[in-house]
């Protein structure tokens, strides 16, 4: 399993001039926080354990079933390995894991769900691991607080906390969902790999 | 007086008494005196064949005869006398009526008769060198012509063999009576050996000895039958036990036999207490008989009804048997569709798993689908309207699966409890069927066990019926000893005869002395005249 799994790595350096050329293309945090004053702002909204968490539409490509994870060796615990998808070799990072989020719904790893994010983020294909993908939607800037994300430290990577307005018996009642810079978190993944 | 006359009387003296003086060669005067002389003669020679006749009765008489002198002296013994005591002549005459040494005596003796101056009677026990012998003795005072005594004869009846036997009789008579009564009472080992004979009481022995010897054989019938009731109804109880302790071992449902069983049991006791009645009394024989007739009645009645009743309850047992069979192939079909049940749950299951999965995966299309048409701007606003739709139809759909998959799981349990169920109730008929058969088989065992007692009630009834038998046997040995004593008493009486013959003779020789006397007298009055120089 390592042998194949280093192959691959050694494999990435040699990757074509495109890959090279995109971390020119990759957004600086101050973007997106430009591009939803507008009006509006689209996500993804997914679960980690109990708690409900969001990532921009424009940052992800589609979301695919847990397939088996061939582990690599001597990276960090939350670089949970290497999948083939359709031919394409996506590193799988296990966003539990990289939030520090313990405990919580045990769910089966096998009904995790993997959101691939879109190419333009990221130097290497790259997955997250989370425990299910819950729907799109579209929310009003002004129901998107910001000043929690304005408390966290700098690796924290919330951009804000999106009140979500929900039906509960009868009642109506805001929930909240953790708006994460995924950008952030996956900008060093391949970041490694280029040393050559 | 002529000398011729007086040779001639001399000659009488002498012995010839047929010598007569010569009456016609005297005168006329001297003729009257030689004829008177002649006569005295006569009247002598009568005189001295009758003291002779005297002399043989006294002698020759088979009754002991003792003549005593007015002081009681012996005079004079008869041989008998001497045979009947032991005594030699000489002892004997040399001794004196007060020498006897009377151990016993009853009835009146010399004393009576100097004071009556007649007859006395009595009997008296006398230690002689013979032996201790039993007289009847009669003594008789012998009058002078003033009617004072001048001796007396002492006449003695041996009764010792006849008293001797009669006491032994008696004796042993008691005895077997204290015996029997014993044997009556029940001890039929109560036992009593004859006292062994002396030469006196042999023949009352003997007769004595036949009729014990016979008795002694019917108790020893007696007790071989008794023993053989005792065994007999050992045994039958024992049976009755066994009997009791199969129906006890019967099941809740056959507890009436067992109360009937117990009923057999306790009948049969009493009349085991009947019969150890029979050792207690002959007397209370009959009715003991009759109480075990009763008793093997009641008995034999009670094992017909045991009997019924143990059929009866085997038949119910069948009965039992059919219906557990039938129980046991409906729970194996209960038992069949509920495994067929859980098969098809399985299925559905397996299908919903499916359906999950399908919703799961179109679900995840309708989110990719979403995620498309939002990229895709504006144009793609109406496909992104669809996506959602299909995606809570997906969701739908998946909790549909999921409560499907609850229920399939309830029931699951609840068919797996109905098999379980199934299982036990099959164990339980299963035990149900080993039950019933163990109680055909006691009910089996009760029948032959109830055989078995009607048998023992046929035998005891057929040893009552012996015993009654030697009951009867026995009453007749009771009559015969009757019989016995009645000959007993006959045979005294007729001692008694035989010694009122002996007084008779008695009478009649003491008659015959006193006449002899009274001749004598009149001779030595006769000769008295005569005055002899």
């Amino acid at each position: 399993m390592t042998k194949p799994a280093r192959e691959k790595k050694d494999d990435a350096p040699a990757q074509p001039d495109p890959r090279a050329a995109q971390p020119e293309a990759v957004p600086t945090r101050a973007q997106p926080e430009n591009r939803y004053t507008k009006g509006s702002l689209q996500v993804v909204e997914f679960l980690l354990g109990q708690e409900r968490y969001a990532v921009d539409l424009y940052d992800i490509r589609e979301v695919v079933e847990y397939t088996t994870i061939t582990k690599l060796p001597n990276t960090p615990s939350y670089m949970k390995g290497i999948i083939d998808l359709r031919g394409e070799i996506t590193t799988i990072v296990d966003l539990k894991d990289r939030l520090h989020i313990h405990g919580g719904s045990e769910t089966n790893e096998e009904n995790s769900r993997i959101i691939v994010l879109d190419e333009k983020i990221t130097r290497a294909k790259t997955g997250i691991m989370v425990d299910d993908v819950l729907s799109v939607s579209t929310f009003d800037t002004k129901d998107i607080d910001y000043t929690s994300a304005a408390d966290m430290e700098d690796d924290g990577a919330i951009l804000g906390i999106i009140k979500k307005k929900v039906k509960d018996k009868e009642q109506e009642r805001n929930e909240l969902i953790i708006w994460i810079d995924i950008r952030h978190l996956v900008k060093d993944i391949g970041e490694v790999v280029p040393l050559a | 007086m002529y000398p011729s006359e007086e040779s001639i009387i001399e000659q009488v003296l002498k012995g010839d008494i047929n010598a007569r003086v010569p009456e016609r060669r005297f005168p006329p005067g001297a003729a009257r005196r030689a004829q008177a002389i002649n006569r005295l003669i006569n009247k002598y020679g009568e005189a001295l064949r009758k003291k002779d006749e005297a002399a043989a009765l006294f002698n020759e008489n088979p009754v002991p005869i003792v003549r005593y002198d007015e002081k009681f002296n012996i005079l004079m013994v008869n041989p008998a006398f001497l045979e009947c005591s032991g005594y030699n002549k000489d002892k004997a005459t040399a001794m004196n009526a007060h020498d006897f040494k009377v151990t016993k005596a009853e009835g009146h003796g010399i004393k009576e008769a100097v004071r009556t101056k007649q007859r006395a009677f009595g009997r008296m026990e006398i230690e002689m060198p013979s032996g201790k012998k039993v007289l009847d003795a009669y003594t008789i005072p012998l009058l002078n012509k003033e009617g004072n005594i001048r001796g007396f004869m002492g006449v003695y009846v041996d009764v010792t063999q006849i008293v001797k036997g009669q006491r032994y009789m008696e004796h042993e008579v008691e005895r077997l009576i204290a015996t029997y009564g014993l044997i009556a009472q029940g001890d039929i080992s109560a036992q009593y050996l004859l006292t062994e004979p002396d030469k006196d009481t042999r023949a009352t022995y003997e007769q004595v000895a036949r009729l014990h010897e016979a008795v002694s054989g019917i108790v020893a019938n007696l007790e071989e039958n008794v023993r053989d009731v005792n065994m007999r109804m050992q045994e039958l109880t024992k049976q009755t036990e066994q009997a009791a302790a199969r129906i006890r071992d019967a099941s809740e449902g056959i507890q009436e036999i067992a109360r009937n069983t117990g009923k057999v049991s306790e009948n049969s006791e009493s009349a085991s207490r009947s019969v150890d009645g029979i050792l207690k009394a002959v007397s209370d024989m009959s009715s003991a008989i009759q109480d075990i007739t009763t008793n093997m009645d009641n008995a034999a009645s009670l094992s017909a009804k045991a009997n019924e009743l143990s059929y009866a309850g085997a038949r119910l047992a069948k009965n039992v048997e059919t219906s557990m069979k039938d129980i046991a192939g409906s729970s194996g079909r209960v038992s069949e569709i509920v495994t067929h049940i859980d098969g098809r749950m399985g299925e559905i299951t397996a299908i919903v798993d499916v359906i999950t999965d399908i919703s799961s995966q179109t679900n995840m299309l309708a989110l990719n689908a979403a995620i498309e048409a939002a990229r895709a701007g504006d144009a793609g606003r109406g496909f992104a309207v669809v996506a959602e739709e299909v995606k809570s139809l997906a969701d739908e759909s998946r909790l549909s699966a999921d409560k499907i998959t609850k229920m399939i799981a309830g029931f699951r349990e609840e068919s797996r409890k109905a098999s379980q169920a199934m299982v036990e109730s099959s164990a339980m008929v299963s035990q149900g069927n080993t039950m019933v058969k163990e109680t055909l088989t006691a009910f089996s065992q009760i029948a032959q066990a109830v055989e078995a007692v009607a048998k023992s009630v046929a035998d005891v009834a057929a040893t009552t019926e012996e015993q009654a038998a030697t009951t009867q046997e026995i009453t007749a040995s009771i009559s015969e000893v009757a019989q016995m004593v009645e000959k007993t008493s006959k045979e005294a009486g007729e001692s008694a005869a035989s010694t009122q013959q002996s007084s008779a003779a008695i009478d009649e020789i003491s008659r015959m002395i006193t006449e002899v006397s009274v001749v004598s007298r009149e001779a030595m009055e006769v000769n008295q005249r005569f005055k002899v120089s």
